[in-house]
This record gives C-alpha cells, structure tokens and sequence, in this order.
C-alpha cells in the first residue's frame, strides 16, 4: 500500500467524521425549531384566552358591576365579568398551581394553569412552569401593590400584568451526558381593562 | 502519480463536504435566528398595546381633562380649544409615564425597557391627524383636529433584518376620536 492511499483513506475518515457531525447538527436544530414552533403555538393559545378573558374584567352589558375582583393575588385572580355578553355575569378565576404537575408531564418544571368559568375548572396543562401576576394602582407605574391585594385596595388596581413562562416536555440535549434542557418561552402584557378607569 | 491521483480525489471530495459543512451551518444560523426573532416579536406587539392601551385609557386632551368630581371638562371651540400636541401640565414629565393625564403626553415619550432580560427602545409620537374617507390619514403641520393618532416605535439591538445594518423599527399606530372615545 503506497504513502498517497494511506493519506487518502485518513482524510476520508475525516470527511466521514465531518459528514456525520453536519448531519447531527442540522437534525439537532431542526429539532429546536419545530419544539420551538410547538411551544409558539402553545404560547398563542394561552395568549389568546388570556386577551380574552382580562380585558373584559367588570364588564356587565347594560349594567354596571359594583364588586369586580373577588381575589387578586400573584397566582390567583378572580373576577366578574359578563364575558359572553348577554347580560348576566359569570366569575372567572386564573390560577396558576406551582405545586401540580401534570400526570403526563415529564418535565419536572412543568405545572398547571387552572382557568375556572362559573366553576367549570379547565386545566392548562401546556407547559407552564411559571405564571405571574401583578396590579398597579397608577398607569405606567413601575412599582406594583403588594400582593395579595386586600379587598379595601381592590377599587384602585387600573392595571393587570400578567407574565408566563412555558417549557417543553422532552429534554433536548446534544450530548446525552449535558444536563436537562428545555426549550423555553416567556410572554408578557399589561393590560388596562376599560372597566377599571377610574373616570 | 498513480497514489497521488487519490490524494487529489479526496481533496476535491474535501471542497464539496467543507461547502455543505459552511452551507449547513448558515441554515442552523438562520434558524436560530428564525427562533429568537419570533418570540421577540411577540413581546414587542405586546408591549406596544400595552403603551396604547395605556395612553387611550387616559384623557384625550389636556382640556378634556376630569374635574375633581371626575367628570369631563368640554372646551367651548372644539377642536380649536384642544391642547397643542407638546403641551405639558406643571408636574408632568416626559420621562416619567405616572405623570401623564392625557393621551398626547405620550409624544416624544422614549425609554429603553427590559423585559426578560432583552432591551428594547420605546420611542412614542401623537399627531394631530384628518381624514375625508377614513382610510387615508394626513399628518396636520398646523392647527388642530378631532382624530389623534399614536404612534409607538419599537427598536432593538437582537431585531435587525435590515441591509443597511439599522436596527428593524416596528411601529404601531392607533387613531382615537374625540367623538368616538
């Protein structure tokens, strides 16, 4: 066997080596698009009822709601509302429950939103591995009122924020030896109910 | 040459598997890219709601403000009674949003804000604007009208899609009537 053959076969297996490991990269990042894609829709989803849903707080069609929250906590909110628009009014809660994971779930980090219509519970069992809210008592303040809001303080909330963080449910490592990693996703919106102007 | 004539076949083979290689990796780079730019772009429509939901919240002008009892005052020339769009109250600061009790105190409002450890670059404009067909708006360079429109531009350092290198302004705008509050 000649010297020229012999480097031949030695780089090839470089080219192999190469070959394979472009091979893994481009599938591992594939992988992180589509988790990520998932998770984008998973997070829209959670979005979606939640524009829905708190805007609305102290909406009544053709009347006017005198007692709006109910409670108003930093995992929990709990308010009135005529959500459906036909005049009578249904109490919504938003609950975020740190301590229950999801049967299904195997990610540690993961647990349950739990969104309560007229006590009709439907858990949220997405991926949520932390959901915050906060009250502000002033417009474009930084500083928000401490939590849980007592009943006397409830008149003066104007706005609500409300931030989450979601998490897939399969680890994506790219070696089997790196440590858990989840693809993660974080959302964010204060919002200012029209019913909580205080003019 | 019979053993060298390898030697050339697998560096050849090298060019094409390096091209894949750097080929690859532009594809891992725009996916990435793809990735972050996405949920970026959620916080920044987010954000901007916020500042517009804010700003409607509050009174549409300066002389439309509420008295102690909490009901609106009504100038007698409407809209030449209105506010010149850069009047500020005593004690109202552009920096300071707590400070706003109309919705054009939102002009020339910036401040660069983090959310979730991203910062991005805030920077609101209120015009005056007229319509005759509702769709098309012309900014007014001169006296006062019933329709004021917010414009909230958002800017950040990891938002960049432009070839000229400038980072990506996302603007938002929200027209309010006085009429139609």
């Amino acid at each position: 066997m000649n010297f020229g053959l012999i480097i031949s076969y030695v780089i090839a297996g470089f080219l192999m080596i190469m070959i394979f490991t472009i091979n893994y990269n481009v599938g591992f990042s594939n992988q992180e698009v589509t988790t990520t894609l998932i998770k984008e829709t998973h997070t829209q989803a959670v979005k979606q009822i939640l524009t829905n849903d708190i805007p609305k707080i102290g909406y009544q069609k053709g009347s006017v709601i005198t007692n709006t929250f109910i409670k108003a906590t930093d995992i929990e909110l709990s308010y009135r509302s005529d959500m459906d628009n036909d005049g009578s009014v249904e109490t919504i809660t938003w609950k975020y429950d740190p301590d229950t994971t999801p049967a299904h779930a195997q990610n540690p980090h993961v647990n349950t939103l739990i969104r309560t219509v007229d006590g009709v519970d439907t858990d949220i069992t997405l991926g949520i591995t932390d959901f915050q809210i906060r009250y502000y008592n002033q417009y474009g303040s930084n500083t928000p009122m401490s939590t849980p809001v007592s009943s006397s303080d409830f008149e003066d909330i104007v706005q609500i924020e409300v931030e989450f963080e979601m998490q897939n449910d399969y680890s994506l490592n790219y070696r089997a030896s790196d440590p858990d990693r989840y693809i993660t996703t974080t959302w964010q919106k204060r919002f200012s109910p029209v019913n909580l102007r205080p003019n | 040459m019979s053993g060298y004539s390898e030697v050339l076949y697998v560096i050849f083979a090298m060019v094409i598997v390096s091209t894949m290689a750097l080929n690859a990796n532009r594809v891992i780079q725009v996916n990435n890219v793809s990735m972050i730019e996405g949920q970026l772009e959620g916080q920044v429509i987010a954000y901007a709601q916020d500042i517009i939901e804010e700003a409607r919240a509050l009174a549409f002008d300066e002389e439309t403000t509420y008295d102690a009892s909490g009901n609106s005052i009504v100038p007698v020339y409407i809209p030449g009674g209105f506010s010149d769009i850069d009047d500020l109250d005593s004690g109202e600061n552009k920096n300071n949003r707590t400070s706003f009790d109309d919705f054009d105190d939102f002009d020339g409002f910036t401040e660069t804000v983090d959310i979730n450890g991203n910062e991005y670059d805030v920077r609101v404009d209120v015009d005056y604007v007229t319509t005759s067909d509702f769709e098309n708006y012309t900014t007014l360079t001169s006296g006062k009208s019933t329709l004021k429109r917010i414009t909230v531009n958002i800017t950040s350092e990891f938002l960049n899609k432009n070839q000229t290198g400038n980072n990506t302004n996302y603007n938002f705008s929200f027209i309010r009537s006085y009429y139609a509050d």
